[in-house]
């Protein structure tokens, strides 16, 4: 069965027209702004390096943790 | 300790399987896209994209990388090595049987080798430069120098070029010839990637410090940071020209592999940003592999840079700072109009720029 109209050449006239190729740059020259706004960037920075340290203190609890449960192993078994 | 470390290695080796899972996930989501859009022009899906499209074989398998040999279309030829970057997967040369650079070098009589780097897993912390700069690399080309007699012609590609270029410095008599291709040299000066590394915000040894090696989703994150729009303008784009096979073809493979990456090794990572990134070491003459100078006026072999005028990756003002500093007196320098991929996997640069880069190897070979 035929279909009563053809989508794909009607997708490719509204995006081939002159106002879709302008918005389509606008959007990814605002995209593109905002990505490398310094304020932006500064902040981001500063989150990685929250997070990453956050992350840090957990690994340096666990690795205390099984060090002293390590610990408490080995003198078991020397007792 | 020792047994947090066996987890972190366990954790590492994983993350590589993840990553080979992620790389074969999106490679199916794009055939499936494709095959949505084709639908859309009441056509048929294509057939299946894989990885390279050429026959090569494996001649060398080591901790870190292959040796993938693809041998010249008439006898044995004149020896090129590629390093292609280590966090790509090198078959952006080979992408199809029709636009594929290492098919048409061998179609001039070239053998080609090629450094398929392998994930870094549990070694990746330990590893630095001179691992590849003074280890993987030299031996490759020792391999095809014994091959064939003679030193092989290095190519290099993006970050790869960087390590062929330090390699070329410290080994001047492993290779014949030296040809770069979207190489930063001077990084300082390499655009938007250069300001995402700047030390006040982004710390490097820190960042490694918690994930061992640097994962391919979290460097591809900074590369759509360059162009945010890109994905959406690539999906009207596929919509738009589904009707027509061979561009759906051409998609699909670059987008597979461009979602195809290994992790970059964290040892490596850290210096690469440290000392290249945010100190510009290399053009100030001031870095040190394992442990001796690396001093670029060392490098004499007869050296090509082709640079890509519309490069995001590597601004051309990066590439272009590598010739006042070395010691080549044969030196050649190709500008092209295209971006940093498109050096290698467009229709336009093989039809006009790599017959003039074949040229230049075939003088120098």
């Amino acid at each position: 069965m035929k279909a009563p109209f053809d989508l794909a050449s009607i997708f490719a006239s509204a995006t081939t027209t002159p106002w879709f190729t302008a918005w389509q740059r606008a959007a990814a020259d605002s995209m593109a702004a905002v990505a490398r706004d310094p304020r932006l960037m500064r902040m981001s920075g500063g989150l990685l390096r929250a997070q990453l340290l956050g992350a840090r203190a957990c690994q340096t609890a666990m690795q205390a943790a099984w060090t002293t449960f390590d610990a408490f192993a080995e003198k078991g078994e020397t007792e | 300790m020792q047994v947090h470390k066996e987890w972190r290695d366990l954790g590492l080796e994983l993350a590589d399987v993840f990553d080979r899972l992620v790389a074969h996930g999106a490679r199916a989501r794009l055939h499936a896209q494709a095959a949505w859009a084709r639908l859309l022009h009441g056509k048929e899906p294509i057939e299946f994209v894989g990885g390279p499209a050429t026959p090569h074989h494996v001649i060398e398998d080591q901790a870190f990388a292959r040796l993938l040999h693809y041998p010249a279309e008439r006898g044995p030829g004149k020896p090129i090595l590629i390093v292609a970057s280590l966090i790509n997967r090198y078959y952006v040369l080979d992408l199809l049987p029709e636009l594929s650079v290492i098919a048409q070098l061998t179609r001039r009589g070239f053998d080609v080798y090629v450094l398929d780097w392998k994930a870094p897993g549990a070694a990746g912390p330990s590893l630095d430069f001179a691992s590849y700069v003074d280890g993987v690399i030299p031996a490759a080309a020792a391999t095809a120098a014994n091959r064939h007699g003679r030193a092989p012609l290095v190519i290099g590609y993006c970050m790869g070029g960087t390590l062929a270029t330090m390699f070329a410095a410290r080994h001047p008599d492993h290779l014949r010839g030296l040809c770069l291709l979207g190489t930063p040299i001077e990084f300082g000066t390499s655009g938007e990637l250069a300001k995402l590394t700047d030390r006040r915000r982004f710390d490097a040894e820190l960042l490694m410090e918690i994930l061992g090696n640097m994962p391919p989703a979290m460097m591809q994150s900074g590369f759509k940071l360059l162009n945010p729009g890109d994905a959406w303008n690539k999906l009207v784009g596929l919509l738009r020209d589904a009707g027509d096979a061979d561009r759906v073809r051409h998609f699909v493979a670059l987008e597979s592999w461009l979602d195809d990456n290994i992790a970059f090794p964290g040892g490596l990572y850290r210096k690469y940003i440290a000392e290249l990134y945010q100190d510009d070491l290399l053009c100030k003459r001031t870095m040190k592999v394992g442990g001796t100078l690396v001093d670029l006026r060392q490098l004499t072999a007869p050296l090509l840079n082709v640079i890509a005028l519309r490069d995001h990756i590597c601004a051309p003002p990066a590439s272009r700072a590598l010739l006042p500093l070395v010691g080549s007196t044969d030196v050649e320098v190709m500008e092209f109009d295209t971006g940093h991929i498109g050096l290698t996997s467009s229709r336009r640069s093989l039809a006009e720029l790599w017959p003039r880069i074949g040229d230049w190897m075939e003088q120098r070979a």
